[in-house]
């Protein structure tokens, strides 16, 4: 009984921020209150009147969507070569594709804006994409050769024999038979890189930010219920996507 | 040298003028320590059909793999339709496998799975089209080629894996284990249609199997494999009639094996002791002198009982141990002195013995199968 | 000779061979992403290891020039009190969530799937949100005007707001919220794969609930508890956002330092020294904690047994 209470307390306390956002996204004046009687959807039109959110969400969509889609179709080939070969240098392979979740973030975001600094690619979409791909690539990697490992064999082997040659098994039988596994890889991969906000930050100017980026250098600027209304819609955003990936099963190998 | 030699003439049949369609030559393939293939030769002739028969772990399944091309053989060749195709990959390979679990793709149709081969040969679509078909017809499927193959039954799947494999008309068709996930009534029905459309194709064919009922009802020839080679390859009345080594007899399931001693001549047969202490005579074979170790197989249901057994010129006083009741037959288990004997009787109206009864059994000296002990593989 | 001698003699001088078809030819496929990652993160790693060896001028990096100096100025007390207060901020944090993380995951373990799913769903959602976005939401909840100053207000528990924000309780906060699942998860993976014939068993041989608990379950699931602390300590040790938002400059830690020090002061090779010298402690706790797992993994099956 006194498990119950507790985890009921700690579930409420795991909410409240995020409940709170939402709810005083709703405020109808200028000042932070809870609204009890008054709702308004003012802030929520002030957001999209801010240029700087607009063109830092399409910057972060286009970032995430670039960064996942090149992690998923670079994981999915080296998965599938990791699945079906003995390689020599298995072990080093397996630790540079999972680094990303070891090192911490603060030391990669570090080392890339020196590096891009060095190489003139600094505050460039190309940097940014590179930089997101690492990031996300141990998500990509794990879900997708778990998908792999669902395909037998022997379906390989069926389509051989059956005069199909490599690339056409990887596209007309391995691709499909893994399809759910490849979408939940590219939703959760994609959710990973528009909320990235560490790496991100020692990689961009003023000038040109991610939508995460944008809202912290907003908020240690000036507080305005804008921000709450701005939060609300991510955190929409954000659940939809896990619950798809929830629901494509994608969620069961990150808790491994 | 000389005995791969005479074994390799063995093993081709004498029934193939023309050459072979496939013909395996001193392949090897291990696994570690694990022999799959010790030097394995194999013919198979047009429109044959070959089972490859033994237990789990003897190397039929990688033997068809290096067929398929799935494993390449570490020495030796594969000749297909007289080109050497080791070296070849699986796709280009004129050879139709059907696997254990079928491994039907599940996110195509009936139509498009078997549609499969005949689109990576670039078929054009109206002959592609009537081809699936009528592939389709042969299986009796033609009704379900929307369906995918999740919403199919395990007989329908095996169907389908048969059409997609005979749609490609390729020059071998191989299958591994295709009924070994079949209940019984099934897997009954499915040899005869296997067996149906091998002959109606003329197609050849090499099934492994570990069943003896299945290779012995649906193969022209067998071949008996054990740890990477084959044992005893013939006819399937010669397999059972006369077992080359002890390991083929006791694995197509003769009873009433023994190990003998041979005595001496005896007319136009052998005096052989039996251990335990009975005597029989068999049919000479050459070269056999007396103290030569030796084996011999009664089979059951060459065996007969009590007054019908008086006038055959084999007779011994045995005592009956146990009956067990099969419906048609009943199998008693015998003593005669201390050797133990199995005999398959036909239940006839008037009732059948019982245990501890004294009867006389008798069988005829040319029903007994006897070999020297000395031959390759000892058993 | 037999014949399987004959035909092992003859392989003798075999090559070696694999599976046809997926051999060497396979495994370039590796090679893309193997690239993109040797380019894009461990060359940057690896130029700021090289960068922090080399003296910092007012015209940039002076890679003429070899020296330790960067890595000597981490002992000064100011970037020394720094890193202690990380690390000292960390393993509060890591405490208290596995305290607090212990009892949820023994009582998820025990729900029907179902509700487990939904529970394990709720514990997530903080993960799934945005870093900036939780902080934000603490500090709406946390500041002296905010919700929860004004709700102990009113209730008359306070008579004066307290001041969290921009404190050590602030960042302590934010982070057992932020990382609260990664202790979570291993806890729920262990608790739920204990076979509960050892509960039954041990009740059955007369322990009561208590003793099962001191004495069969938490020393079996302490490998998984030990793994997810470590990894949550890891994590507090490089968290940015959420201690830059509610920590500020009043409570500085390492990776805000590491931002001031890289895009204030420019100083690259102080900078990657600072990385160089996080990212060495990371991996040396990491090594411990893989070793203490494994020996509290091997104490708790010789108690079991």
């Amino acid at each position: 009984m006194a498990l119950r209470l507790f985890n009921w307390i700690m579930a409420a306390v795991m909410l409240s921020p995020i409940l709170l956002i939402i709810w005083m996204s709703f405020t109808p004046g200028a000042m932070f209150r809870i609204p009890l009687e008054a709702f308004s959807l003012r802030w929520y039109r002030e957001v999209f009147a801010y240029p700087g959110f607009v063109n830092a969400f399409f910057l972060s969509l286009r970032l995430a969507a670039a960064a996942a889609g090149a992690a998923v179709a670079l994981s999915f080939v080296a998965a599938y070569a990791l699945a079906r070969t003995r390689l020599r240098g298995r072990a080093a392979l397996d630790a540079l594709f999972t680094a990303p979740l070891i090192v911490p973030a603060v030391v990669f975001g570090i080392a890339m804006l020196q590096f891009s600094n060095r190489l003139g690619l600094y505050n460039t979409f190309f940097a940014l994409v590179v930089a997101h791909v690492a990031i996300v690539t141990p998500y990509a990697m794990r879900s997708i050769a778990a998908a792999l490992r669902a395909v037998p064999i022997e379906m390989e082997w069926a389509a051989m024999n059956l005069g199909a040659r490599r690339g056409t098994v990887l596209l007309r039988i391995v691709l499909p038979l893994c399809a759910r596994g490849m979408v939940a890889a590219f939703l959760l991969c994609f959710l990973m890189s528009f909320s990235e906000v560490t790496v991100t930050i020692f990689m961009t100017g003023p000038g040109y930010q991610t939508l995460p980026v944008r809202i912290y250098n907003y908020l240690t600027d000036q507080v305005d219920p804008t921000v709450a209304a701005l939060s609300a819609m991510l955190i929409g955003l954000s659940l939809l996507l896990a619950l798809i990936v929830a629901g494509l099963g994608g969620f069961k190998e990150i808790s491994k | 040298m000389a005995v791969a030699e005479a074994d390799r003439s063995a093993v081709r049949p004498a029934g193939i003028r023309a050459a072979p369609v496939l013909e395996l030559r001193g392949l090897v393939k291990r696994y570690g320590s694990v022999v799959a293939a010790a030097g394995l030769d194999l013919a198979v002739g047009d429109g044959e059909f070959v089972a490859l028969l033994g237990p789990s772990g003897c190397g039929k399944t990688t033997v068809l793999r290096c067929i398929a091309g799935i494993v390449e053989p570490e020495a030796g060749e594969v000749v297909l339709a007289g080109e050497n195709i080791c070296g070849k990959p699986i796709y280009a390979r004129d050879t139709a496998l059907v696997f254990q679990n079928y491994a039907l793709f599940p996110h195509l149709s009936v139509f498009e799975n078997v549609a499969f081969g005949l689109r990576m040969r670039r078929v054009p679509k109206p002959e592609l089209r009537a081809r699936v078909a009528e592939a389709l017809d042969l299986v009796r499927l033609s009704a379900l080629e929307k369906r995918l193959p999740g919403a199919l039954s395990g007989g329908q799947q095996q169907r389908v894996a048969l059409a997609r494999a005979l749609v490609v008309r390729p020059a071998l068709l191989l299958l591994d284990e295709p009924l070994s996930n079949l209940d019984a009534r099934l897997r009954e029905e499915m040899r005869g249609e296997i067996r149906r459309l091998q002959r109606t194709l003329g197609v050849a064919a090499i099934l492994v199997t570990h069943d003896i009922e299945e290779a012995f009802s649906v193969a022209d020839r067998i071949a008996v494999m054990r740890e990477g080679r084959i044992e005893q390859m013939g006819a399937p009345a010669e397999i059972y009639g006369a077992p080359a080594t002890r390991f083929v007899a006791d694995f197509v399931g003769h009873a009433n094996i023994f190990d003998a001693t041979v005595r001496g001549a005896a007319g136009r047969g052998v005096r052989l002791g039996i251990e335990g202490g009975i005597e029989i005579e068999a049919p000479m074979a050459p070269g056999w002198r007396a103290g030569d170790r030796a084996w011999a197989i009664i089979p059951p249901e060459r065996i007969r009982l009590g007054a019908a057994a008086l006038e055959l010129d084999q007779r011994f006083e045995a005592e009956i141990k146990e009956v067990t009741y099969l419906g048609g037959t009943s199998r008693i288990a015998l003593r005669v002195g201390a050797v133990p004997f199995m005999v398959a009787s036909q239940n006839a109206a008037t009732g059948a013995p019982g245990a501890g009864e004294r009867v006389m059994i008798g069988w005829e000296r040319d029903d007994v199968i006897a070999r020297s002990a000395a031959e390759r593989g000892g058993g | 000779m037999s014949l399987a001698r004959l035909g092992i003699a003859r392989a003798a001088p075999a090559r070696r061979a694999g599976r046809n078809g997926a051999g060497r030819s396979l495994a370039w496929l590796v090679a893309p992403l193997a690239l993109v990652m040797l380019g894009g993160y461990l060359a940057p790693l690896a130029q700021s290891l090289f960068g922090s060896l080399h003296p910092n001028t007012p015209a940039g990096i002076d890679t003429a020039r070899w020296t330790a100096a960067n890595y000597a100025r981490l002992a000064d007390p100011y970037y020394a009190g720094v890193f202690l207060r990380t690390l000292r901020v960390s393993l509060v944090i890591s405490l208290v969530t596995a305290v607090l993380a212990y009892p949820v995951a023994l009582y998820i373990s025990r729900l029907r799937p179902r509700a487990q799913a939904v529970m394990l769903l709720v514990y997530m959602a903080p993960w799934l949100v945005n870093v900036v976005v939780k902080a934000f939401g603490w500090s709406l909840l946390l500041r002296s005007n905010g919700v929860l100053n004004e709700v102990l207000l009113r209730l008359g528990l306070i008579d004066a707001p307290l001041h969290i924000m921009f404190t050590e309780l602030a960042i302590i906060i934010g982070l057992v919220h932020g990382h609260f699942m990664f202790v979570l998860l291993p806890l729920w993976v262990a608790l739920s794969g204990l076979d509960p014939n050892l509960r039954w068993a041990a009740g059955n041989l007369g322990a009561r609930p208590a003793q099962i608990f001191w004495r069969v379950t938490l020393p079996l699931t302490l490998p998984a508890l030990l793994a997810g602390a470590i990894i949550n300590f890891t994590m507090n040790m490089a968290a940015f956002a959420t201690p830059a938002i509610l920590g500020g400059s009043r409570v500085r830690v390492v990776s805000y330092v590491a931002y001031e020090v890289n895009l204030v002061e420019l100083n690259w090779p102080f900078g990657g020294a600072l990385a160089v010298a996080l990212l060495g402690i990371t991996l040396i706790l990491i090594a411990l904690a893989q070793r203490l797992a494994r020996a509290g993994g091997r104490a708790a099956t010789a108690e079991a047994a």
